[in-house]
């Protein structure tokens, strides 16, 4: 083993069991200090890491004439400008470069994906021919119209009670019931993390 | 070549010899070859020993037998097949290889061969079917004998006795001189006078005592003296007769090819004794090389001490009665009988020690010794030069001890020096000359360095063979031809010494040859020649070229030098029948060659002087009488020595046959040598070719031999691939081991193996499906359609809801959740209130309403407003929905849950919160979070919703919380509402509109926004109804006509 790595897994798991400790003994002096003390090294790694990101576009841009490397390196240089002149003039243009570019595009990336998921849930029977898809395929199509049919009025008054009861038993028994589990494992699956974390199996840093 | 194994399991190389991978440890294969018999370890096939026991791996006596190779050799063998040497195309026939070669046993063999041979030497082996070559003289074991074991026992005896046999280096020392042969380098070093006389070949000898040799020549007149001359002489010379036809014809060539071979000699000095050396006795024989301007100092050690080395023949007997006349007139006799002489007694010594004597030497010698040093110049030849012979001590320098001492030797070794009486009349001065004589010859023994420099200028001179020629005249090797003198063939005339002048010793010595002579014929050279050439001929004292003139009043003027008349000491020093002739009885005639080979040292014994040298046996052949005579120096010679005995006249020259006895003298001499020379082929092919054994002849393949290719006998192979042929040699024994191979380990499947080996099968036998391409434009044309119609149905029910006519019902039941929501806000009224906007644009159509409401309602009930979000686009939207009221806004929130528990524990003054995640409040607003009696949050965030519900509410339980949440996120909320976590509730557009009704404010636009969704909702309901019929039906039917 390298040097270099048994100082990091050494760091990781001093560090690791110090805010253990504050955690457990409540002193959050302690765990405040560390936590400022990551922050620190949070903000220069961003730094670090949008510079190395510039850098290797800048290189791909000139060298290869990849234009959407270019168009990256320019949204970088244009939203640091754009920075600047906010904290010189005083204006709002990063805020108007978030609500005219960012937004739009996050929304229709979203929007292709009630597309996607509609290709997918129609085309599933095509790829599988399960049981399993099959069910995918009802429950979706059950709570899709579930909730459109409670929303809407196309539902009879005599049919939304039971469609309602139905709605709600899956949202209630069944979906809660599965994100409960999920969210036990996601529990346990955090705590052999951190247990791996604080005895240097997971090294996480090193990849 | 690399002994290294590799692993085959990690490609790792490994040691020979390992066992076991040193790396991986896996199971090395064996790769030696020589399993240990006793411990089976593997061992590399070079160790003889095994590596971990020591056991012998290759024994010393094989076991297989020739005879029956099958039944020795295991079953399971290894074959070969029949080796033959590279070229040779002829059978090999197994019964022809002898045994010992073939097995490598010689003891065994011998022993079996002494069982059918008892007549075989026990201790020795049989050496009769080796050429004498390869047996020693006294050693009956051949030089080269076959190993009884062949074994390493056996390499190292035979590397001792090579380092026995006399080495290159033993026999060309590195010393001063060294370029020199060993022969005349030892010749030259005194403390070996004696053996280097006797290491001499006869040849040489004879060279060195040419004038003595002729003067014994003299005496020489029967044809019965000849046997002797060849005691030591080579074979070749020896055949001179027998060959003298073949030499004929040889003989050009052989001049030619000899100037060729010195003139082809290169001019540095280090060569200059290598091809000296390499001349060898039968080529160095022909070769007293003529030099004119050689200094008598210029002249070598060994040259110089000659005359002592005769003196080591004499014996004490022999010095006396050769110094009985002196010794009586000795002044101190004495020292004439010192113990060094027998050994190394020279004649200046023994002048020196009979100074008395020379009272009763003749007045010309007496005249000689007045003379004193300039005697020497006196010489019948005497250079024209007077003023160089006046210096008589740069004369007296030149000569040399030897030369002087031979000279006098040559006359006092003979009775009538004895008998004159005139010895006694050698005075004081002569004596001193003789001892400054003797002097000035250790400083030659200085100049053998210079020899080779001398050489060269022999080589040139040589080649001038016409100056030779016109020297001839000059030739007065008196005591040479003194043997032509007395038998009358030689007539002297005067020497027209004019060309004869005596060179400036003055000069530098490398000035001499800087202007060679004309050419010499090659073919009139001779010992003479060479000797009137030097300066030391012409340098002769002066009391010698009078001891001819006074040779008439010698006592004996005719003196006869036969055996009679010499001492018999001096006779003994001859040859038996004389080397030239002689037939004075000697030592060397008494002496076997090889007793006197026995006397050298041993470097020069084995050395010098090849087996064929030792082992030629005294030839008794007649030798051809050799005529060695200078018409012209007879007249200088005293004439006392020419009268002519009839006798030698008659028999002519011992040296010469009769009839190439002509007034060439010397050049005679040297003809007759040349053309009698044998054929001057290679050195391998004038070696006496050695006597090959049988067995050796029986290998040598039928192709060389002309003989029918011999049929293949030998044992048929019954077993093998060679079954059925014949002559198969026998496999080595360590070789034929058959290699102990370790069991192959079993193989083991392993599951994964086995999964591997059954998904392959199963791959296999499936059969091929077609692949189905689905068709991409059906399902996307499909699709876009669909989704085009689909979003044009809810864009048309939206537009329906909002300006169609109003599909609500009136009058609808308030829930409880939501009266309890208009109760919490009226309980909060005149306190501040937190409103916490959780969500983003994208949530806005269906929360922003609520949101509307709620804050009027606040407003209406004078509550002051507290805004903050956990997003940052939350933030945003709180400052559109607050822009027209006056709210507090906190901002960003950050740390999640963290965050919202240390806002919570600002709630009812439980924290001063002066400083909220990192940010400093105002006061105001601290006042306010101190007192806040409602929290409403706004979200469509499950996480959001939690967190402010489980850590707020868990920090501040007084606190009411409201939750105005979207539809989706209602069940979520009315779980915590339930449970009374959160007072009251606000589900979705529905609930909102009821709210609006409960509170009495105007919702006309939340109406219309509630119409168009109910009519979204009811026809995505309708659509889902259409798609599950629609695509129900058609699976089903497909499913069916799939299931027909």
């Amino acid at each position: 083993m390298k040097l270099k790595q048994s100082i990091a897994i050494f760091t990781a798991v001093f560090f690791g069991l110090l805010t253990l400790v504050a955690l457990l003994f409540n002193v959050s002096g302690l765990s405040s200090v560390i936590l400022g003390w990551a922050s620190f090294l949070a903000a220069i790694a961003l730094i670090l890491g949008v510079m190395n990101l510039l850098l290797v576009h800048l290189t791909r841009l000139f060298k290869e004439q990849n234009l959407y490397s270019g168009v990256l390196v320019l949204s970088i240089l244009g939203v640091f400008a754009a920075a600047v002149l906010d904290g010189l003039t005083g204006s709002n243009s990063v805020n108007a470069l978030f609500n005219w570019v960012q937004a739009p595009l996050e929304a229709a990336l979203a929007s292709l994906l009630a597309v996607f998921l509609l290709l997918a849930g129609v085309q599933l029977l095509k790829r599988q021919h399960t049981g399993w898809a099959v069910l995918f395929s009802v429950t979706a199509v059950v709570m899709l119209l579930g909730q459109a049919l409670l929303t809407s009025r196309l539902l009879p008054a005599g049919l939304r009670q039971p469609v309602n009861q139905i709605v709600e038993f899956v949202q209630n028994v069944v979906v809660t019931a599965g994100l409960r589990g999920l969210l036990i494992g996601v529990a346990l699956g955090t705590l052999l993390l951190s247990l791996r974390l604080l005895m240097g199996v997971e090294r996480p840093y090193n990849k | 070549m690399s002994n290294e194994i590799t692993c085959k399991e990690c490609g790792y190389k490994n040691p020979h010899s390992s066992k076991f991978c040193n790396n991986c440890g896996a199971k090395l294969p064996l790769s030696t070859h020589i399993i240990c018999p006793n411990c089976a370890t593997p061992n590399t096939r070079d160790r003889i020993f095994c590596d971990t026991c020591g056991t012998r791996l290759v024994a010393e006596h094989p076991q297989l037998k020739p005879e029956d190779p099958i039944e020795s050799q295991p079953l399971n063998k290894p074959f070969s097949l029949p080796a033959r040497r590279p070229g040779d195309t002829g059978e090999l026939n197994p019964n022809a290889v002898p045994d010992w070669l073939r097995t490598g046993n010689i003891g065994a063999d011998k022993s079996g061969q002494a069982e059918e041979d008892e007549d075989a030497p026990a201790g020795g082996r049989d050496t009769s079917d080796l050429p004498d070559w390869l047996v020693h003289d006294s050693d009956p074991d051949p030089i080269i004998n076959a190993p009884t074991t062949i074994s390493t026992e056996f390499y190292r005896d035979l590397l001792e006795r090579a380092e026995d046999l006399p080495q290159p280096d033993d026999l060309f020392p590195d010393e001063a001189g060294s370029n020199l042969p060993d022969w005349l380098s030892d010749a030259a070093d005194g403390g070996n006078e004696a053996e280097a006389s006797q290491g001499l070949t006869d040849w040489l000898s004879d060279l060195a005592d040419g004038d003595e040799g002729a003067a014994t020549a003299v005496a020489d007149d029967d044809d019965d003296d000849e046997d002797a001359t060849s005691v030591g002489l080579t074979d070749w010379l020896a055949d001179l007769d027998d060959d003298a036809d073949t030499a004929d014809v040889h003989a050009a060539d052989n001049a030619a090819a000899l100037n060729d071979l010195l003139s082809a000699q290169p001019n540095e000095e280090a060569d200059s004794s290598d091809w000296l050396s390499e001349l060898g006795p039968p080529q160095t024989d022909v070769l007293p090389e003529q030099q004119e301007d050689l200094n008598v100092e210029d002249l070598p050690g060994w040259m110089d001490e000659l005359g002592p080395i005769q003196t080591n023949l004499l014996d004490p007997a022999q010095l006396a009665e050769l110094t009985g006349p002196l010794r009586g007139t000795a002044d101190e006799a004495e020292d004439f009988f010192d113990d060094d002489a027998g050994e190394d007694v020279s004649f200046t010594d023994l002048f020196e020690t009979s100074r008395g004597a020379t009272e009763s030497l003749p007045d010309w010698l007496e005249d000689a010794a007045e003379k004193g040093e300039s005697f020497l110049l006196d010489l019948p030849d005497e250079s024209e030069e007077p003023v160089e012979a006046e210096e008589p001590e740069i004369i007296s320098e030149a000569d040399s001890d030897w030369f002087t001492v031979e000279e006098i030797v040559s006359q006092t070794d003979l009775d009538w020096l004895a008998d004159t009486g005139n010895l006694d009349k050698i005075d004081d001065e002569a004596r001193h000359e003789l001892e400054r004589l003797h002097e000035t010859a250790d400083l030659f023994d200085d100049g053998l360095d210079e020899l080779q420099d001398e050489v060269l200028v022999e080589d040139e001179l040589l080649a001038n063979d016409e100056s030779l020629a016109d020297d001839e005249d000059d030739d007065f090797d008196w005591l040479s031809d003194m043997a032509a003198i007395q038998t009358g063939e030689l007539t002297i005339d005067e020497i027209p010494s004019a060309e004869m002048a005596v060179p400036s010793l003055d000069e530098p010595e490398d000035e001499a040859p800087e202007e060679p002579e004309p050419a010499l014929e090659s073919d009139s050279w001779s010992s003479d020649t060479f000797l009137a050439e030097t300066a030391v001929a012409e340098d002769l004292p002066a009391w010698l070229d009078e001891l001819g003139e006074n040779a008439e009043t010698a006592e004996s003027p005719e003196m006869d030098l036969s055996s009679e008349d010499l001492p018999e000491w001096i006779a003994s020093m001859r040859p038996s029948q004389g080397i030239f002739g002689s037939e004075l009885p000697g030592v060397l005639s008494d002496m076997d060659i090889r007793d006197t080979l026995e006397g050298i040292p041993e470097e020069l014994a084995g050395g010098e002087l090849p087996d064929w040298l030792k082992d030629a046996p005294p030839d008794t052949r007649p030798a051809r009488p050799l005529v060695d005579i200078n018409v012209d120096a007879t007249q200088k010679i005293p004439d006392w020595l020419q009268p002519d005995p009839p006798g030698a006249k008659a028999a002519g020259s011992p040296l010469l046959p009769a009839e190439d006895a002509a007034p060439g003298g010397s050049r005679n001499e040297w003809r007759f040598l040349l053309e009698n020379l044998p054929p001057l082929t290679p050195l391998a092919e004038s070696l006496p070719k050695a006597d090959i054994p049988e067995w050796i002849q029986q290998l040598k393949p039928p192709e060389l031999t002309g003989q029918p290719p011999r049929d293949l006998h030998g044992p048929e192979e019954t077993v093998g691939p060679l079954k059925g042929m014949q002559g198969v040699i026998a496999i080595e024994p360590a070789i034929a081991r058959p290699r102990t191979a370790s069991p192959l380990l079993p193989h083991v499947t392993t599951p994964e193996q086995l999964q591997q080996a059954a998904l392959l099968h199963q791959i296999a036998r499936e059969t091929p499906t077609t692949v189905t391409t689905l068709s991409a434009n059906a399902p996307y044309s499909t699709a876009v359609w669909l989704r085009i119609g689909l979003a044009v149905l809810l864009f048309v029910a939206i537009l329906v809801g909002l300006r169609g006519p109003n599909l609500l019902a009136t009058n609808g039941t308030v829930p409880a959740n939501v009266q309890a929501v208009a109760t919490a806000v009226s309980s909060a009224a005149g306190q501040p209130v937190l409103m916490a906007i959780e969500y983003t644009p994208a949530m806005a159509g269906e929360l922003t309403s609520q949101a509307q409401m709620l804050l009027a309602q606040l407003a209406a009930n004078g509550s002051q407003v507290v805004i903050a979000s956990q997003y940052a686009a939350g933030t945003a939207v709180a400052e559109t929905l607050t822009a027209d009221t006056e709210a507090q806004i906190i901002g960003y929130l950050p740390g999640e849950g963290i965050g919202l528990r240390q806002l919570g524990e600002c709630f009812a003054g439980r924290n001063t919160c002066d400083q909220l995640n990192g940010r400093v409040l105002p006061a105001e607003l601290q006042a306010s979070l101190s007192e806040i009696g409602l929290v409403i949050v706004v979200t469509g965030d499950r996480d959001n919703l939690v967190n402010w519900v489980e850590q707020v509410g868990q920090v501040a339980p007084d606190v009411p919380l409201v939750a105005g949440v979207t539809q989706a996120l209602t069940p979520l909320t009315r779980s915590y509402a339930s449970t009374g976590q959160i007072a009251g509730l606000l589900g979705g557009a529905p609930e909102a509109r009821l709210y609006a009704q409960l509170i009495g404010q105007p919702a006309s636009g939340l109406e219309a926004q509630l119409n168009a969704q109910v009519i979204g909702q009811l026809l995505a309901g309708v659509l889902l109804i259409i798609g599950l019929v629609v695509y129900g039906t058609t699976g089903l039917v497909n499913g069916r006509r799939a299931n027909k």
